[in-house]
């Protein structure tokens, strides 16, 4: 996702608040502190951000790179074009 | 085989939003044992809590034919909707004594105007975003002692006579945790479905995917096609919609239009603003901009005074933190906005189980609501206020019918049948699995997918999500149950979506926001029909459709062809 999930283990207190907010699995326990166990299924929903007492979470989107840009934008100029049979 | 867990209940709810909530607390309002099962955290998952707090509730003293007045699509029950707008009002009191923070102004519930958009065009009540709203209704729901099941995907139906499609009743559901990969037995007299809407599964980053969520995979729709309920609607899986680039963000967009949000293009050009954000209007300028090379489009919320900003930000938290963290300053920079493809979000035209005015399903035993369910034509799109009377009618039918009940038995072979079929994918090896899939899928969004849909485009689109369906679902493997629920999910979407192309190919017209080039026009002299599918005795896929019925709940337009308002310029 566009989305990077950063946990800070010096400030988690290990109170998995986090693990039960996240919508897709994406925090698990390990050693008592939270981590990011499968980064590439977060949404960025700010769930656990939102939820944890300590503010250990910064949930950091990405915007679009130039080229990932002028991909969009050349696939949004072919695809909304249309000619109504009239 | 792992482990196997069996429950009980009268009634079971399965999800984890607002008509999960409402459908269990009504149910146990009513002293029958009630369990709901949620795929994610109950409070945490599914789209109630990513949405606003934005909540459209009927007040005493309001004219509720200005509410119904807005809905001149022929589909809506007009007196379902007459009645589900008063429950609207009733569920916001209750709500507010259950710990939801509505916005207050000395102690009143205040409301914004909302001018536009799909929803009604009347004043709103907000809470204070989605999260705040939904863990509220969590504590209110443990509060009245419904047992709660986290981190359990529901992948199918029993039936009493152990078939799919069923010639009997529904008599509970079988899941998976998604943790431990272990088997859940649910036996219950009512099992009511509230999964979410058809949402694509887990996009790729930077491929030009935005939306949410991502694992809301049509699960409830497809497992209650497979036990043999009809579908409706299923053609409005393909309308689309307008989102912010980049993220994966859109609740909120008729507030901030309300409060005098505007659209403008690369050039910096004004497209739309104030009335002019109307559904089709924005929609036809987004389109006509990109698609004439004016791209970025973007939404500019600059003029908004601070007090507005703020109140924008309490409401729709997600969307607001999204913006600023990503270094947008909405009192400054405008924010980009593209389409959203046919085929991503079922959010938008509530296709889903044909359910009655009740939340029954054509299935004895099986309830739905929410965006899982077609809302039984109260409206066309539901948002957070008719998901909520749609789960409280379903508790309340459902409760009533298990009182009359007990819970019967599973064909032990139908358990051990469909526990096998879902373990499958962690047994697999091979290449395939499930972002390869997800490749190939994504493959199709921008080339035969697009906007504006027509006849050969959507003969491609049939034809590869077929090859998708034979090819790659049957050998995806799963590394571990985590990755299992996104591989049953990515099942369970495409079978949705091959159901969805295929309504969409039989109906010959552009209707609500499914458009088409070849039939750009509302075919009133043909197409006055609800269209429904189901799961033949053979397992084929069954369509037919029904004329809107010409009587005093519906609102019949003269019949002939008129373009499209998205066609009209």
């Amino acid at each position: 996702m566009h989305v990077e999930l950063r946990i800070d283990e010096r400030v988690c207190t290990g109170c998995g608040a986090c693990v039960d907010s996240c919508p897709t699995d994406v925090i698990r326990m390990k050693e008592s502190k939270a981590r990011v166990a499968y980064a590439e299924d977060c949404q960025g929903c700010f769930l656990c951000e939102f939820d944890c007492p300590v503010e250990a979470i910064r949930v950091q989107p990405r915007r679009y790179t130039d080229d990932e840009w002028r991909a969009l934008l050349a696939r949004l100029r072919r695809t909304c074009r249309f000619e109504p049979r009239l | 085989m792992s482990e196997t867990h069996v429950h009980e209940a009268d009634v079971l709810v399965v999800g984890g939003g607002v008509a999960a909530a409402c459908a269990a607390i009504r149910a146990s309002e009513t002293g029958v044992r009630v369990m709901l099962v949620d795929k994610g955290f109950y409070g945490r998952s599914g789209t109630s809590s990513l949405a606003s707090g934005v909540f459209q509730a009927y007040m005493e003293g309001d004219d509720l034919d200005r509410w119904v007045k807005a809905h001149t699509n022929p589909m809506v029950d007009i007196t379902a909707l007459r009645k589900g707008i008063r429950v609207t009002g009733d569920l916001l009191q209750a709500m507010d004594g259950w710990g939801v923070k509505w916005i207050k102004d000395k102690g009143r519930i205040q409301r914004v105007d909302m001018a536009v958009g799909p929803l009604f065009p009347v004043n709103a009540m907000m809470a204070e975003g989605g999260p705040q709203f939904m863990m509220a209704l969590r504590n209110e729901t443990l509060r009245r002692g419904v047992d709660v099941v986290n981190r359990v995907m529901v992948t199918d139906l029993l039936t009493s006579d152990g078939k799919h499609p069923t010639g009997g009743r529904v008599v509970g559901a079988l899941g998976v945790g998604t943790l431990d990969g272990e088997i859940h037995v649910f036996r219950a007299t009512s099992t009511i479905l509230c999964t979410g809407p058809v949402h694509i599964p887990y996009p790729r980053a930077g491929a030009g995917f935005h939306g949410m969520p991502v694992n809301c995979t049509g699960d409830g729709v497809a497992a209650a096609y497979r036990a043999g309920a009809q579908l409706s609607k299923m053609e409005f899986l393909a309308g689309w919609g307008v989102i912010p680039a980049e993220f994966y963000s859109a609740p909120g967009l008729e507030m901030g239009a309300g409060l005098g949000v505007r659209f403008s293009n690369g050039e910096g050009t004004e497209i739309a603003g104030g009335d002019r954000i109307r559904r089709f209007r924005l929609a036809r300028a987004v389109i006509r901009e990109y698609g004439e090379g004016r791209g970025p489009v973007y939404k500019d919320a600059t003029q908004l005074t601070p007090e507005d900003l703020r109140l924008y930000k309490q409401v729709v938290p997600i969307v607001l933190n999204t913006y600023e963290r990503a270094g947008y300053d909405p009192s400054k920079d405008r924010i980009p906005f593209v389409t959203m493809l046919p085929f991503q979000s079922g959010t938008l035209g509530g296709a889903g189980i044909r359910v009655a005015g009740d939340g029954a399903t054509t299935v004895p035993g099986l309830y739905a609501a929410g965006n899982t369910s077609d809302g039984g034509f109260m409206g066309l799109a539901q948002a957070l206020n008719l998901c909520a009377v749609g789960g409280w009618y379903a508790g309340e039918t459902g409760a009533a019918s298990a009182k009359r009940g007990s819970p019967a038995a599973p064909v032990d072979a139908q358990v051990d049948r469909l526990a096998r079929e879902t373990l499958a994918p962690l047994e697999r090896t091979g290449d395939n699995g499930f972002n390869a899939t997800r490749d190939e899928l994504e493959g199709l969004y921008g080339t035969d997918i697009t906007e504006i849909l027509n006849e050969e485009r959507l003969d491609n689109i049939l034809r590869r999500v077929r090859d998708i369906r034979g090819r790659l679902v049957p050998t995806m493997k799963a590394g571990d149950p985590h990755d299992l629920a996104k591989v049953l999910g990515m099942r369970n979407f495409l079978q949705c979506m091959e159901i969805s192309v295929e309504v969409v190919r039989r109906r010959t017209e552009s209707r609500g926001n499914v458009l088409r080039e070849d039939y750009p026009y509302m075919d009133n002299e043909n197409w006055l029909k609800y269209t429904f599918a189901r799961m033949s005795g053979n397992g084929e896929l069954d369509l037919f459709d029904e004329p809107i019925p010409e009587d005093e709940h519906h609102r019949i337009p003269e019949r002939i062809k008129v373009l499209h308002p998205f066609f009209r310029s």
